[in-house]
């Protein structure tokens, strides 16, 4: 999807604001029952997909479509071995793709299928390849504009409450580590900023962290940073996230749930910093601190 | 030589003696040099000699596989590959931003095929040296990529309504297309090829058996097998490549010459498991617990 295309269906989906579920055309593979989301850090990059977490359920295509490619998982020496488990790969109208794993593909599939309408089964959710619980891994890919896409811009909306968490935000510079807040005044000088953010998957009782959909940094009232994660596209050999400044995973986490926000001047005087986190389902958190900078 | 025989991975010499087993994990990468048994979300890849001793930790994140004895790895995405000496420095990698549809290696050079329909042929430094896109048809991706053991000639099936079957061969500055065939074929996932120099004839998978293509050829020849095909390999003495079949409980063995002739064809009745490797002139088959050994001989 060009980017573009990426921010009409934004906007389309802000003005859908009500949510009515028919006005979408795609549809959910297994139920919304989130584990991890499109941009997180996944391994040592971004996560170019979603992770849905369902015990044993039918796994349907998000459209009708054509199956261009699938893989079944096997012990064997020879095919290529892909994290992905045992995945299909349908093609939908304007090159978009749907690409499901990690689940267990059904006979239909495996004998030959290769038109697949939406209420036609993929196979069932399952263990294969890297998941780490029962379920399916959905990514979609938009062929025209060589990118993966943000899957939650085409699906209907999810029941999701829970704000995002901002927490144990630091400041750094080359000799000091600052946690915020604090009372004692920070040293002037060129810090970095980076903080823990994440979003609780409701899916699952046990802590569940995943990446959050936007993060904006404002210093003083100004806007300094806005992390968006729309789309994921190669440029000069690395995975870059866009509509934001096309970060790369190494720019954009410190570890996994630990974001580098951006690096700032202060100087002496009273300092504002604001955080504003974003999950995909709209809820927002936001952090606020205030502190002294002295000479 | 190295052997993966239902879940367990091994080695054998010529004398039949076995010099190491171990069970799976999830999956192994098995080459004459080493192996890598791996569970399904690797943190530490292992790589162990033929007696099964510890020789080195590659830092990848990701799935070993081997091509002609060289060492890869196939990031959990499926879209990020970076080849790995046996002393687990990494060579280079590349990141195409996509499905990885299938993978071949010549000595120096590794060809890469993806979901788009293009393939890309790199230099042992991981340089890009030739690329193409299929644009053909409605749909494209490339199921099969071959490449002849001395980089010379490289075989592709690619592309939906049409599928198509391609011989490329080796110019100054990259490849040249020799011979490019609309096939009958319909396949959805990655097939078996195999790309034999001399002559630089590409053999691939066919809904009836093998199909073959070279450069003097005005229609691939179809060559019959019994049952679905599992592998292509060679070629073994006197130019014949051997193709692995299997229909429920019987494992097929046929040599198939040059020409496209079925010369040779050995049975198994098995249920359970089984494996078969061509090993210079002669080959191996493992059938439940036993690995056997056959040579071939012209004659």
């Amino acid at each position: 999807m060009r980017r573009g295309n990426a921010v009409l269906i934004s906007i389309f989906m802000l003005l859908c604001n009500s949510f009515v579920p028919s006005v979408f055309s795609y549809q959910w593979p297994v139920e919304a029952r989130i584990l991890s989301v499109f941009g997180q850090w996944k391994g040592d990059d971004f996560f170019k997909g979603i992770t849905l977490f369902s015990a044993a359920s039918e796994v349907k295509p998000i459209e009708d479509g054509e199956i261009i490619f699938f893989h079944n998982e096997s012990i064997e020496d020879g095919p290529l071995p892909y994290g992905l488990g045992s995945f299909i790969v349908i093609e939908h109208e304007k090159a978009l793709r749907s690409i499901y794993g990690n689940f267990a593909l059904s006979e239909s599939v495996l004998e030959g299928k290769t038109y697949i309408g939406k209420t036609d089964s993929l196979g069932k959710a399952g263990l294969t390849g890297a998941a780490e619980t029962s379920g399916v891994s959905l990514f979609v890919y938009d062929g025209e504009a060589k990118q993966f896409v943000n899957p939650f811009l085409l699906l209907p909306p999810f029941k999701d409450t829970t704000r995002p968490v901002i927490r144990n935000v630091q400041l750094e510079s080359k000799d000091a580590f600052i946690t915020l807040p604090t009372s004692n005044p920070i040293p002037k000088g060129n810090w970095d900023i980076t903080a823990e953010i994440y979003d609780l998957s409701s899916a699952v009782t046990m802590f569940w962290p995943m990446g959050v959909y936007k993060v904006s940094l404002y210093f003083n009232g100004q806007e300094l940073f806005t992390l968006t994660m729309d789309a994921l596209k190669e440029l000069e050999g690395k995975v870059r996230v866009y509509p934001s400044e096309g970060f790369s995973a190494e720019q954009v986490y410190k570890d996994a749930f630990r974001m580098r926000l951006k690096s700032v001047q202060l100087n002496p005087g009273v300092a504002n910093l604001e955080i504003v986190a974003r999950d995909f389902a709209g809820n927002e958190r936001n952090q606020t601190f205030r502190f002294r900078v002295s000479d | 030589m190295g052997f993966l025989l239902g879940d367990t991975v091994g080695y054998v010499t010529r004398e039949g003696v076995l010099l190491y087993k171990e069970k799976v994990l999830h999956n192994a990468a098995v080459s004459d040099q080493g192996f890598i048994n791996y569970s399904a979300l690797p943190k530490n890849l292992l790589l162990k000699d033929p007696w099964g001793r510890f020789c080195t930790n590659v830092q990848v994140d990701g799935y070993p596989f081997i091509r002609r004895n060289r060492l890869f790895v196939l990031s959990q995405d499926g879209c990020r590959i970076t080849e790995v000496s046996f002393q687990g420095e990494i060579k280079w990698e590349r990141n195409f931003n996509q499905l990885i549809t299938t993978v071949d290696a010549g000595t120096s050079h590794a060809v890469v095929g993806l979901l788009d329909g293009s393939f890309f042929v790199l230099k042992d430094t991981g340089d890009l040296l030739y690329q193409e896109q299929e644009r053909e048809g409605i749909f494209h991706s490339v199921y099969c990529v071959s490449i002849s053991a001395n980089d010379r000639f490289i075989g592709i099936v690619l592309g939906i309504h049409p599928q198509r079957g391609i011989l490329l061969e080796r110019t100054v500055t990259g490849y040249r297309r020799l011979s490019s065939f609309e096939l009958s074929s319909d396949y959805r996932r990655a097939i078996e090829g195999l790309v034999v120099y001399p002559p630089g004839i590409f053999f691939f998978e066919d809904p009836e058996g093998i199909r073959l293509i070279d450069a003097n050829l005005s229609q691939p020849v179809p060559v019959s097998l019994e049952g679905k095909l599992n592998r292509i390999s060679g070629p073994i003495a006197d130019g014949i490549v051997t193709a692995w079949t299997h229909t429920k409980g019987r494992h097929v063995i046929s040599g198939v010459n040059f020409y496209g002739k079925k010369v040779f064809f050995k049975s198994f009745s098995v249920e359970g498991p089984f494996c078969f490797k061509v090993w210079d002139s002669s080959f191996l088959i493992g059938i439940l617990d036993q690995i056997l050994y056959f040579e071939v001989k012209a004659g």
